[in-house]
């Protein structure tokens, strides 16, 4: 028998010499030792004993792994709180085990650490389905109720020796799986210490913007571990996707839905867009130190902002200004109404100097909208040589494409007046169309809807001009 | 006016630094904006021959010796014509502040300004130079929920226009009602320009203009609510030095939404002083995620005070009917179009020796593509087949933004310009590149070159052909006592902070 043993121990040398390079550092190969060991407690004595070591020595391991006889090991048990958030106390199973199974510590251990019909010494962490077996949860680990995290789980500030990189390789429950779960679903569940299990404050506070003022947030307690559990996108509530959401949300705001608000957005999120800050602003909480960052808002171009609105701006904005003032500052207006000199483009497209003829021409737009045209126009003209020096008649006749223009201009001159005027005084125009009693020729230029009466009460002043002092009488 | 204007600049200034060392809780918010352009333009020169000196030339017409056509009065013994006219190089230098500041002790009250000044560099003036320093904004606002007031220089804009005005303004309104009331009076500035009608500045050709600044004054109701805004302006501007009315007007605007995606807006002006409607427009507008479309109508009459003579050559407005749409048949893709009809109401002055067209088209089309990731690159095309000229071309260009902070932008177009009031077939082509660099969130950079070559279609010695390079830059400042909304107007989406993962 004792050189059985021997052969034995010889024997089992030699089939771990292959296996040298197996030798474990962070853990111990339970198979590879089966037929040394008959009791898990030889090893294990805290796990029946209260206040015994749960782990062996390092020099139970240099028994045998002396050098010699066996490769040295590098074993050191872990000191302080396991890295675990169970809650789980190994005495008090071993008690309720050994009831039901007897004072044997190879049963005892391996119902919780062996799969039921496993080889001797075919360990693992302790197989969750046994928990939850025990603790009459029917469901695999992760599809258990919400509720029952806190069965086996301590919250997760109770467990200090969680590393952040074993937090972050958890995996989530079926529950958080279920679309409306981030947007909204989470909350309904997180009334219990559940929760806690793997959240703490800083994680709440990570999207919610109103976590200072929730309770249900503040009741848990903080942990920046808790920011390793990375958070999926979250998609914007059902609610903005509405067609008149950008116009509504501001009523929305003002009404029962403005907690929800306050959930995701800060004033700042509102002030991305709204330059004008509504006084309703003030139902939503300052970003700021302890706070998310919230919903960040980026402006768009609204769907009603079409390829032409620039141009068609006009009717909504004199509507409705303060809709405007949403997004845009008076600055803004200014910037386009009141063109910069020193600025091209803006408004107008790319080289509008060579293009602006046809849009003056034909009065695409109305230059006066924006440019003092008596200014603006014959400031450049004049310095182009583009402008009218002298009587009409006197010079060269620039519009040379016509032949007697002069005699036939009144109709481009009715149809793009304003383009006349950008070269034109009205010195010119009074030479002929002026009353001979003032120097004119006295060609008449009042044309369809000309009111003489009704301007003539209104600003006689402009009557003298080409009538002098005999203003005549409209019949 | 200038003296002013800036002692009132370094009032809010010093406003400011006292307002910081007393603690008072200010906040600010404002823009300095410095932009450059160098261009030239070549206009035409009056020149004039002996009219012994011309002769027909292969047209029929009468050229002077070196090809020019010319014009000869009759009984003047010379023969006029216009030659190409010398280079004119411009370099205006412009740099615009704008400040907001409030929390000065009082809630509501609020300071703002608005200033702007303008060199120039060239060997000409450029348009808009003048005066150098140019004060559009320079108020003090008080506003309450249901109350608001403003005085000093401000603009007032409405369905009327922009005016300015050195006065007070004052709002009444309803939040819960949607309901606003504002008058406003003071005396008035020169229509889109910094000073008084009396300047110089606005007046280059010496014309008729009141000695003295208008006064100006109207009212504004309105009535908002989720499914139609209205608006009712009135403006009257009074020509002191004669007492006379100076204008007259009341202009109506609104936009109904009758149906989830469907919106109506519209107004209409209507000249008091002489009685009859100006400009208008009416546009049913339907927008969806993919599509939108819009049908309308438009008229358009210029104004002039009562105070030019111009009223009195009665213009005539035109009317024509608008139509737009863009579609975005994959997400990235946008295909737009839109395409206009105008016709002149009649003029009323026969002449059967020039004959002007008096309807024209404007049509365009285009397409944008941004799949592919940071690049941008649009095509369009239009023409305008206008009264008096015709102008088509080809618009493209490719955007790149390597970076958040950098993006650069190449584009090139071509334009063929007949004018049909004088002989001169134009065309354009142009290519230039522009980089935007965003060293800091409120710090940007902004460089740009532009080529232009210019050819000048004519039948005698004044076609000429040129070309230039253009240069831009700015550097865009923006300052504030709280960052979040103090920056420009960023690109789309909405979306959480940028926590990704799948929740484990």
């Amino acid at each position: 028998m004792k050189w059985s043993g021997r052969w034995l121990l010889g024997g089992l040398m030699l089939a771990a010499v292959p296996l040298a390079a197996r030798v474990i550092i962070e853990g111990f190969d339970h198979p590879q030792h089966q037929s040394l060991f008959v009791s898990c407690t030889t090893c294990h004595q805290g796990a029946a004993t209260a206040g015994a070591a749960l782990w062996p020595k390092p020099a139970d391991c240099a028994t045998c792994h002396d050098g010699t006889v066996q490769k040295r090991v590098d074993w050191t048990p872990r000191t302080g709180p396991p890295p675990s958030n169970l809650r789980f106390d190994h005495g008090t199973h071993a008690n309720a085990v050994r009831k039901r199974a007897g004072a044997d510590s190879t049963l005892d251990c391996a119902a919780c650490h062996s799969a039921r019909g496993a080889p001797w010494m075919t360990v693992s962490r302790a197989v969750v389905q046994n928990c939850l077996a025990c603790h009459g949860i029917a469901a695999s680990h992760l599809d258990a109720p919400d509720s029952a995290c806190a069965t086996c789980h301590v919250p997760l500030w109770q467990a200090p020796a969680v590393p952040e990189a074993r937090l972050a390789s958890w995996s989530a429950p079926a529950s958080h799986q279920a679309p409306d779960f981030a947007a909204g679903g989470h909350g309904k569940l997180a009334k219990g210490e559940s929760c806690a299990t793997c959240h703490a404050r800083d994680y709440c506070a990570t999207c919610h913007v109103n976590a200072p003022e929730e309770p249900t947030i503040q009741a848990l307690a903080a942990d920046r571990r808790s920011l390793a559990i990375r958070v999926g996108t979250i998609a914007e509530p059902a609610s903005h996707r509405r067609p008149d959401f950008l116009k509504r949300h501001g009523k929305d705001l003002g009404g029962k839905a403005a907690v929800s608000c306050t959930v995701c957005h800060t004033q700042e999120s509102c002030s991305a867009c709204h330059l004008a800050p509504p006084s309703r602003l003030q139902l939503l909480p300052v970003a700021g130190p302890g706070r998310a960052a919230g919903a960040r808002i980026e402006r768009y171009r609204p769907a009603s902002h079409g390829i032409d609105f620039s141009d068609a701006h006009k009717a909504p904005a004199s509507a409705d200004p303060q809709t405007c003032a949403g997004c845009h500052t008076r600055e803004q207006c200014i910037e386009c109404h009141r063109p910069n000199a020193a600025a091209q483009g803006g408004y107008h497209p790319r080289d509008f100097l060579s293009r602006h003829p046809v849009a003056a021409y034909s009065q695409e737009v109305s230059c006066g909208s924006c440019h003092n045209t008596s200014q603006f126009c014959q400031t450049c003209h004049q310095q182009s040589g583009i402008v009218a020096t002298a009587t009409l008649g006197s010079k060269a006749n620039y519009h040379d494409a016509k032949n007697s223009f002069l005699l036939g201009h009144g109709q481009a001159a009715r149809q793009s007046l304003e383009s006349c005027v950008s070269c034109h005084a009205e010195r010119d125009c009074l030479t002929c169309h002026a009353a001979p009693a003032v120097g004119g020729r006295g060609f008449d230029p009042h044309g369809p809807g000309f009111d003489a009466n009704r301007l003539r009460s209104k600003n006689s002043q402009m009557c003298t001009a080409c009538h002098g002092n005999v203003i005549p009488t409209a019949p | 006016m200038k003296g002013s204007s800036l002692r009132l600049l370094g009032a809010g200034a010093i406003l400011l630094s006292t307002a910081r060392i007393a603690g008072a809780q200010v906040g600010y918010r404002g823009t300095i904006d410095a932009r450059m352009q160098t261009l030239a333009f070549r206009g035409w020169a009056l020149d004039s021959v002996l009219a012994s000196q011309v002769a027909p030339g292969v047209g029929g017409g009468l050229v002077s010796p070196d090809g020019y056509a010319v014009d000869c009065p009759s009984g003047s013994g010379r023969c006029y014509f216009y030659r190409p006219g010398p280079r004119q190089n411009v370099a205006p230098l412009g740099s615009t502040v704008d400040l907001t500041m409030w929390g000065l002790g009082i809630s509501g009250l609020s300071l703002h300004g608005n200033a702007r000044v303008l060199l120039n560099a060239g060997s000409v003036d450029w348009v808009g130079t003048d005066p150098t320093f140019q004060l559009w904004e320079a108020y003090a606002e008080y506003a309450q929920p249901a109350f608001a007031a403003r005085l000093g220089r401000q603009l007032f804009t409405s369905r009327l226009g922009v005016a300015g005005l050195d006065g007070a303004l004052a709002t009444i309104r309803s939040s819960s009602r949607g309901l606003s009331a504002t008058v406003y009076g003071g005396f008035g500035l020169a229509r889109n320009a910094p000073v008084p009608i009396t300047s110089d500045v606005v007046n280059p050709l010496g014309e008729f203009r009141p000695p003295e600044r208008n006064s100006i004054f109207g009212a504004m109701g309105a009535w908002s609510s989720g499914a139609a805004d209205v608006r009712v302006d009135w403006q009257r501007e009074v020509d002191r030095a004669a007492n006379k009315l100076a204008s007259d007007r009341l202009a109506a605007s609104a936009t109904l939404r009758p149906a989830e995606r469907w919106s109506l807006t519209g107004g209409a002006e209507y000249n008091l002083a002489e009685g009859v409607w100006g400009s208008a427009d009416a546009s049913l507008r339907y927008t969806a995620p993919w599509i939108g479309a819009s049908a309308g109508y438009r008229r358009y009459r210029p104004f002039f005070d009562l105070w030019s003579i111009w009223v009195a050559f009665s213009p005539v407005p035109y009317n024509s009917v608008v139509g737009s749409a863009n579609l975005t048949p994959v997400r990235g893709l946008q295909l737009r179009g839109r395409v206009e009809y105008y016709a002149f109401e009649a003029a009323d002055a026969p002449s059967g020796l020039v004959e002007v067209e008096s309807d024209g088209t404007r049509w365009s089309a285009g397409a944008t593509l941004t799949r592919l990731r940071n690049w941008a690159l649009d095509v369009g095309y239009s023409i305008d087949n206008g009264v008096g000229a015709r102008g088509g071309g080809w618009d493209a260009s490719v955007g790149w933004t390597p970076t958040t902070r950098l993006s650069l932008r190449g584009y090139g177009a071509t334009l063929d310009r007949p004018l049909e009031l004088r002989f001169d077939d134009t065309d354009v082509r142009w290519a230039g590149l522009d980089a935007e660099l965003r060293l800091q969130r409120d710090l940007s950079f902004g460089l740009g070159g532009m080529y232009v070559y210019e050819n000048h279609h004519r039948p005698d010695a004044s076609a000429f052909d040129w070309d230039q390079v253009r240069i831009t830059a700015h550097v865009t400042y923006v300052l504030g006592s709280s960052g979040a909304d103090r920056l420009g107007l960023p690109k789309a989406v909405e979306r959480m902070p940028s926590v990704v993962g799948t929740g484990r």
